[in-house]
């Protein structure tokens, strides 16, 4: 799928950023419980936390701590 | 009679609404075959008793988590007639997602609708006649929290168990996937003509579940690729539509938690305030509960004292009365005498569960932990290692991850327990008077490194490692119901007894014959016992470490009964009378050089001391929480093994200095 430059994945947004997801890259163990979170493509993401390891992202109304590594599959294109 | 059976999103408040139909009364097992959690209780609704079952909090029913399996194993069995699905009104969209997984499960479903109050804080609507019609099941708002509803809820579920047809809504997709779920059904009619949901087994051969295709095989071709993100997305299509119509008011924005979270959650901040709980936890556990805890030994030597005196006004056989006294009146109490920390310990747990901070645990700390490969939340149970294994091997439940419960089991005895303290005052006050501080601390710091070390190599070797797996939802911020907290001690604190009760119970009984039995018969002189003829047996294998003394081994023997023990049995075994006096540790050294046992020798002691297999209580409690002999008995091998490895090097290495 061809994308221009402004889809990013969920680690490079910045705190209080908001994006719609275009796709998640991951093993399809994780992808899958990711989807059954509400991790569809065209749903709202936003990032409320940051820190070296992990984040914190708000979609469907709940709050997710997530790691890094789940982080960067995630592609988003910000609002 | 029939069986209800409440499945839900994890905090959802599932298991408050359980509770508040149960009550305390409960059984809590596993699930055949794997240590999750199954809770069943019973209640009576207008003459007619149910059998009510508690199933693992899940977001959907895929085979790749072992709850998720026991879940749905246990909906499309016959076991169960109907379904509560226990819903968090102020997360609807999440959590609808698993209810039209249930309804496809065609099962009875009935929605309890909890937390309508949040919702209702916020200036919210849930429209209650639009709801049930969209899904075709009865749905009724419930507070699980302040009892409401409770009665409406049963009412309408007994209603429906009556009521002989299925859930009335089907979700459609679209006409590729209906076309191909129509031929899958077609041939799972031919091979499996008894099959009572065809459609969802088609659903899932669609989602190429793996379970599903090892139960229900298809010739090849049928299923040509797999559909699972297609058919996730047009349940959650369907969601936002239930969404649009049922949701009035738009959401506002959820001030508290994250308020709250700017703090609790801080990058910087975070962590020192959770180090701070800890402590203060630390603090109320073993402060706190050892205050309570002197008071709860006074009331169990009253006891033994009066059971002995009892004993003997009986004119009972001394050997019968020693076993009572000796051996399980001083086990079992030994064991019992936990229970203040416990009690506290678990307080505390259960309520930084309830208010949600828990999840948060597993963030803050997810840097540090996560270089060792466990989840952020494993550093409570390693912290009360440093207390007592007990508590902090029963800690571990609350990690999500098998594999991680698993790895901190192994390590958590590494940490300095509290009833290794006295053997450090004792050796490192007697051989290093002046550095004695300074020598206790090394072990402290010693147990610490080789935990570390142990988990890194644990991490290292993984070969299915997955870094940075840190998923976990952060509930909203609440205040924690005190039925659920206390239903949660009360759990713990049972467990803890029954294991007193029996595994212990035969641990104290063993460890009192091979200390009082020996080839002349009944002994109280523990020279000539059964133990010291092993212990000499043993010396053999400790003599590579320094500690090659038959009084050696036996004092350690003891030691798995409790580890301040070893202290104890020293005394006996080397014929020091008063070891707790300065005087009797003076006798004690030069009687030790003598026999040459010098420094070298009692820090190689208090290294091994440190690291073997934890005390029976546990080891009882490895056994109840991995559930089973095997794992026990892994750990308890794997603990020894370090322990000798270490001291070995320690003192080959440094004796050649």
């Amino acid at each position: 799928m061809y994308y221009t430059d402004c889809v990013k994945n969920l680690s490079e947004l910045n705190e209080e950023e908001v994006a719609i997801l275009q796709e998640i890259n991951l093993p399809l163990k994780t992808r899958r419980r990711l989807e059954a979170l509400g991790l569809v493509p065209g749903t709202t993401l936003s990032l409320l936390q940051k820190k070296a390891t992990a984040l914190v992202v708000l979609f469907r109304g709940c709050r997710f701590a997530m790691g890094k590594a789940i982080a960067k599959g995630i592609l988003v294109k910000p609002l | 009679m029939k069986t209800i059976a409440f499945i839900g999103n994890p905090n959802s408040g599932k298991t408050t609404l359980f509770n508040a139909y149960t009550g305390a009364h409960l059984k809590v097992a596993n699930w055949p075959g794997v240590t999750v959690e199954k809770k069943e209780g019973a209640m009576k609704y207008h003459n007619e008793s149910y059998k009510l079952v508690d199933l693992p909090g899940t977001y959907s029913l895929t085979c790749y988590t072992m709850e998720e399996l026991v879940a749905r194993d246990f909906i499309v069995s016959d076991e169960v007639d109907l379904l509560i699905d226990v819903v968090d009104a102020s997360s609807l969209e999440r959590n609808l997602y698993l209810t039209l997984q249930l309804i496809e499960m065609d099962k009875p479903v009935v929605m309890a609708l909890n937390m309508m109050d949040i919702v209702t804080k916020r200036g919210m609507e849930i429209d209650l006649h639009r709801l049930p019609e969209m899904l075709g099941i009865p749905v009724i708002a419930v507070s699980a929290r302040n009892r409401k509803g409770l009665d409406v809820l049963i009412h309408a579920a007994a209603h429906h168990l009556d009521e002989k047809e299925g859930n009335a809504f089907i979700l459609h997709y679209s006409e590729e996937i209906e076309g191909l779920l129509g031929n899958i059904e077609l041939a799972l009619k031919n091979s499996y003509p008894e099959l009572k949901n065809p459609r969802w087994v088609a659903i899932k051969h669609l989602e190429m579940d793996e379970q599903i295709q090892k139960l229900y095989p298809l010739k090849q071709g049928i299923v040509p690729k797999g559909y699972g993100s297609k058919i996730t997305d047009r349940k959650y299509r369907y969601i936002e539509e239930v969404m649009e119509e049922v949701l009035v008011n738009q959401e506002k924005i959820q001030v508290r938690t994250d308020k709250l979270d700017a703090i609790m959650t801080h990058k910087i901040w975070g962590l020192p305030i959770f180090l701070c709980i800890m402590g203060l936890i630390f603090f109320l556990t073993f402060t706190l509960g050892d205050w309570l805890k002197g008071y709860f030994e006074l009331g169990l030597d009253a006891i033994t004292q009066l059971t002995g005196g009892i004993l003997e006004g009986l004119h009972v056989h001394p050997i019968l009365s020693s076993l009572i006294l000796d051996g399980i009146l001083a086990g079992v109490g030994g064991m019992l005498s936990f229970l203040p920390n416990i009690f506290i310990l678990f307080l505390a747990l259960a309520f930084l569960e309830d208010t949600g901070y828990m999840a948060r645990v597993a963030y803050v700390m997810d840097g540090v932990m996560g270089k060792l490969g466990v989840s952020g939340k494993a550093f409570i149970p390693m912290l009360l290692g440093f207390g007592c294994s007990v508590p902090a091997v029963m800690a571990t439940r609350s990690l999500e991850d098998p594999k991680d419960r698993w790895r901190m089991t192994l390590i958590i005895p590494f940490m300095s327990c509290s009833a290794k303290i006295p053997i450090y005052v004792l050796f490192a006050g007697m051989f290093f008077p002046k550095q004695a501080i300074l020598v206790s601390y090394s072990l402290y710091i010693l147990g610490v490194l080789v935990a570390i070390i142990c988990a890194l190599l644990m991490h290292f070797l993984d070969k299915e490692k997955d870094n940075q797996r840190l998923l976990l939802e952060l509930p909203e911020y609440k205040i924690p119901s005190l039925q659920t907290v206390l239903i949660f001690v009360w759990e713990k604190v049972k467990d803890y007894l029954t294991r007193a009760g029996t595994i212990i119970l035969l641990a104290s009984i063993f460890m009192w014959l091979l200390l009082n039995l020996g080839p002349n018969g009944f002994t109280t002189d523990i020279t000539q016992s059964f133990g010291s003829i092993l212990g000499k047996y043993l010396v053999f294998l400790l003599a590579p470490l320094g500690l090659g003394y038959w009084q050696i081994s036996v004092a350690l023997l003891g030691g798995l009964s409790a580890k301040e023990v070893v202290v104890s049995s020293f005394a006996v075994l080397f014929g020091i009378a008063n070891l707790a006096s300065p005087q009797g540790a003076n006798e004690l050294v030069p009687l030790l050089g003598n026999i040459g046992f010098g420094p070298l020798n009692a820090y190689c002691l208090m290294v091994f001391a440190l690291l073997y297999p934890p005390c029976f209580a546990a080891m009882a409690t490895i056994k109840r929480e991995t559930g089973s002999w095997k794992k026990l008995g892994i750990a308890a091998l794997f603990q020894l093994g370090t322990a000798w490895l270490v001291t070995f090097f320690i003192y080959q290495i440094a004796s050649r200095f």
